[in-house]
């Protein structure tokens, strides 16, 4: 619990205080009331168990991606890439739930789609990852590029005969695939299309924190994070781990299709759940590894998309994408790691798989 | 009071540079507590002091890197204001740091005029006039500087001299060098220290921090002691008296006590347990690291050699000669290109720790367990409950939660929490060597195992190795410090262009292992200070 203070402290705030500003300055200069506007935010997403229903739905797969991405993160990558994973696992899920025999009871229809999904996201975040351990090629880089190589494959799927013909859409998932929604047990979401994956996301998010304390794998992988060479001297099979972490961090982002594909339409459509991958990365680092951080960052994220819509009829609605980019940025600012992280990602040599603190 | 007031002027005119009861905080600690001390010219002043002493903070308040919280620095006689590096450069003090502050892909000379190019009409840069300033000062220094040459392409020892030269290309009057010698080799600092000394006797003021007290009793005319950011004393040191005496009062005030008098230069009795005659007539059998002809690439050449259990070799050599080859090979990091090696469990003391040795922003609980989870792991699940207990006993055992709090704190539990990084170099050091040596290993290969660790922490470090030994590892110890591998070993093999070129017994001197080190014969010569410097350029 100090911990978590701790940890939520300055940035979180740095990045609250500049969102707030930023968001009363654009809506100002659409000609339009902060404070109403501000009302209207939060009547429009925690103001009724509808919006906060709908909150839910929003940060479900946002916490899926974030916590993918910070796993990446904990071993010293930066997973670009969870906007492909997810994109090629919901294509993934869509298919598999829909070719299930219509029958298929929950307890196997259920796990096989999802695990169907993750196989795919990790499948993909494998490309980059043994491109990483084995030749040293840059993850950043490697994984945007899958992001693109994920458009299209996704795109020539679904045109080559995995979609109902004259549609970009699968069939149906079989009912024993779709994941339930909020609204079956707890009426008061009634409407919103908030579904238990957000409940799966937060297990997701604990036990990947747990790990990271609790078990040898975790363990190891944060410690590569801070010290590659360290980890290495002690022969720990660093790109090993490195290569791990990168795909059980696909396998994580691939499961975000949960709320979209199996909790939300229940098929999978061509740009079903996009954005979600980078609103991952906001997410990761905005929760900063830590539980609470996550699903609050999470929820953050979810409340401002949510809340677009809401003000849709006065300011639009992208508005909404410049307020999170700005709490980024100050989040970023007012953390040194967070920054150094940054740099780092962006000026360590590409070609090389340990980056070499020469003495001098 | 004449006579008092007639030296007082004298003292002033000579004076550089005063700190007046200076005190700066860190965080929770004061790194400096009321400090006043004055620098003079035409001196080489030494400040001692172990780890975390506040050495470095002293001095770079001097040099207007940091702001004192309280007190003044007083530089020419006038309060340093505005207080910063500019300021101080200025007037005349520059710093050279422990870690170089050059460009790596510009030349010597790019880098000695680098923020104080003569630039003549329009801004355009006077090369010539630079150049030619340069080679004053370089003849001044009494070297020869590859003004040309890319810093990148140069060793430690040029790489300094361009710091040097870089402060006097600015008018410094009072060069600080903060641990100058410790990535040295012996020849080179003495060919440092003979620089140095042209400096002093051309009226400079120079300030030297070191822990190594073979250099204070040979060069320093001053020395000022530092312990727990107070200014234990300051005193001329009088090689005409008994030096020894002094410095063993250094020493003793270094460490606080006067108890565990370990002067370097003196003949120290092997503290190991295993005496020259019982160590002779033990077999091969007892082998725990077997090496026959042994290639690695370019870098170790027909490299024959054998350790034994309980025993302690010691790798002298200049850097760069088949140490970092030597050290990868028994780590397993790589494999012979040619040659038999047989070796035992081998457990590896690195030589950069805080690159190699540690996660600095990982616990101290990580840390003394790095790379050892597996031991303590069922289904993928760590132990934590015996992890911590084993780390904890390591933690205690190192000692390196011992020295840094205050009496007060010592009672509490260590805080395995605290980062690698919040330790002083002794401390850390402490941390890799209790990893390593609880580990069994039949060999330990220690390389610097003392590198910028303080006086204090050396010895225990020694303890620990000598107690490895003693419970039957056979250790190896590469170091540059030739005191620490007579102290340590009982034979001494000497790396030089990646061939072992001979073993000698400890009792071997300075001038042999240099020569041998140097690649010559090991017959002792007529010996001057400046020789090995001489060589080694």
């Amino acid at each position: 619990m100090k911990h978590l203070v701790r940890v939520l402290q300055m940035p979180a705030l740095a990045g609250l205080a500049a969102g707030w500003l930023a968001f009363c300055v654009l809506v100002w200069a659409y000609g339009a009331s902060p404070s109403a506007m501000a009302t209207l935010l939060v009547q429009g997403t925690w103001g009724t168990s509808y919006g906060a229903g709908q909150v839910l739905f929003k940060a479900t797969p946002l916490l899926f991606t974030g916590v993918a991405v910070d796993l990446a993160l904990r071993a010293g990558l930066f997973n670009i890439g969870a906007e492909g994973q997810l994109a090629v696992a919901s294509l993934a899920a869509g298919v598999v739930g829909s070719r299930l025999p219509h029958g298929t009871p929950a307890v196997l229809a259920l796990p096989a789609t999802v695990a169907a999904a993750m196989a795919a996201g990790a499948a993909w975040a494998a490309v980059p990852a043994l491109l990483k351990g084995r030749f040293g090629a840059h993850e950043v880089i490697s994984t945007i590029m899958m992001n693109r190589v994920a458009d299209g494959v996704v795109g020539l799927a679904i045109a080559s005969g995995l979609a109902l013909t004259g549609t970009v859409r699968t069939a149906d998932v079989v009912p024993g695939a779709r994941m339930p929604r909020l609204e079956a047990v707890f009426p008061a979401f009634r409407g919103s299309a908030a579904s238990f994956a957000i409940v799966l996301a937060v297990v997701a998010t604990a036990l990947v924190t747990m790990a990271h304390r609790r078990t040898r794998l975790g363990r190891e992988i944060g410690l590569i994070g801070l010290n590659a060479r360290a980890m290495e001297a002690e022969k720990v099979p660093v790109k090993r781990r490195l290569e791990q972490a990168l795909i059980a961090s696909g396998a994580i982002a691939g499961a975000a299709s949960l709320g979209t594909v199996l909790g939300y339409k229940g098929y999978f459509e061509e740009g079903l759940g996009a954005g979600a991958g980078f609103g991952g990365v906001a997410v990761a680092l905005l929760g900063r590894g830590h539980l609470g951080g996550l699903v609050l960052a999470a929820l953050l994220f979810g409340t401002l998309q949510q809340g677009g819509l809401a003000l849709n009829a006065h300011v639009p609605k992208e508005l909404m994408d410049v307020l999170q980019g700005v709490v980024i940025c100050a989040v970023a600012l007012a953390d040194a790691r967070l920054r150094a992280a940054a740099v780092d990602a962006v000026t360590r040599p590409i070609a090389k798989p340990a980056r070499g603190a020469g003495a001098a | 009071m004449a006579v008092a007031g007639a030296l007082k002027g004298e003292e002033s005119e000579r004076e550089l540079a005063r700190t007046r009861a200076v005190t700066r905080r860190c965080g929770a600690i004061v790194a400096v507590r009321g400090v006043s001390c004055a620098f003079r010219s035409g001196e080489i002043h030494a400040v001692c002091g172990e780890n975390g002493a506040g050495k470095s903070t002293l001095l770079k308040l001097v040099a207007g890197m940091l702001t004192p919280d309280a007190g003044e620095v007083l530089v020419g006689g006038r309060t340093l204001e505005p207080h910063t590096p500019r300021e101080a450069i200025r007037r005349g003090v520059a710093m050279v740091l422990q870690h170089f502050a050059l460009v790596p892909v510009f030349t010597a000379l790019e880098n000695i005029v680098l923020g104080a190019e003569p630039a003549g009409r329009l801004g355009v840069l006077d090369l010539a006039a630079a150049r030619a300033r340069a080679e004053t000062i370089a003849s001044d220094l009494g070297v020869k500087l590859p003004l040309d040459a890319r810093v990148e392409t140069l060793g430690i020892g040029d790489r300094q001299r361009i710091e040097i030269a870089r402060a006097l290309f600015r008018d410094a009057r009072l060069v600080i060098l903060d641990e100058p010698t410790a990535v040295l080799t012996k020849a080179e600092a003495s060919a440092l220290y003979v620089t140095l000394r042209r400096l002093a006797n051309g009226g400079k003021g120079i300030v030297v921090v070191t822990h190594k007290m073979d250099e204070v009793r040979v060069h320093a005319d001053v020395v000022s002691v530092m312990r727990r950011g107070e200014l234990v004393f300051t005193r001329s040191l009088d090689r005409s008296a008994d030096i020894d005496a002094q410095v063993d009062d250094v020493t003793a005030a270094i460490i606080g006590s006067a108890a565990r008098g370990l002067h370097s230069s003196r003949p120290i009795e092997s503290r190991s347990a295993v005496g020259g005659s019982t160590e002779m007539e033990s077999s091969v059998a007892d082998a725990v690291l077997l090496m026959k002809d042994v290639h690695l690439g370019r870098g170790l050449a027909d490299a024959s050699l054998t350790v034994r259990a309980g025993e302690i070799v010691g790798v002298a050599g200049i850097e760069g000669n088949g140490q970092k080859e030597l050290v990868a090979l028994l780590a397993g990091d790589v494999a012979p290109s040619r040659g038999t090696l047989v070796v035992g469990r081998t457990a590896v003391i690195r030589e950069d720790r805080q690159v190699e040795g540690l996660v600095l922003d990982a616990s101290l609980r990580d840390n003394v367990m790095l790379g050892e989870l597996d031991r303590f792991t069922r289904w993928g699940v760590l132990d934590m409950t015996s992890l911590e207990r084993e780390a904890r006993a390591r933690i205690e055992h190192s000692g390196a939660l011992r020295s840094v709090t205050d009496e007060g704190a010592s009672a509490v539990a260590p805080d395995l929490d605290r980062t690698a990084r919040t330790l002083s170099g002794g401390n850390q050091q402490k941390i890799v060597v209790a990893r390593t040596l609880a580990r069994d290993a039949k060999l330990v290969v220690a390389a610097q195992p003392t590198r910028g660790v303080d006086l204090a922490a050396s010895v225990d470090i020694h303890a620990e190795l000598t107690g490895a030994a003693r419970r039957g590892a056979g250790v190896l110890v590469i170091s540059a410090d030739l005191d620490e591998l007579r102290k340590l070993a009982s034979r001494i093999i000497v790396l030089a262009r990646g061939r072992i070129v001979a073993e000698l017994p400890k009792t071997a001197t300075d001038d042999e292992l240099g020569r041998l080190m140097l690649g010559l014969s090991g017959k002792s010569e007529a010996e001057t200070d400046g020789s090995g410097g001489a060589t080694q350029t």
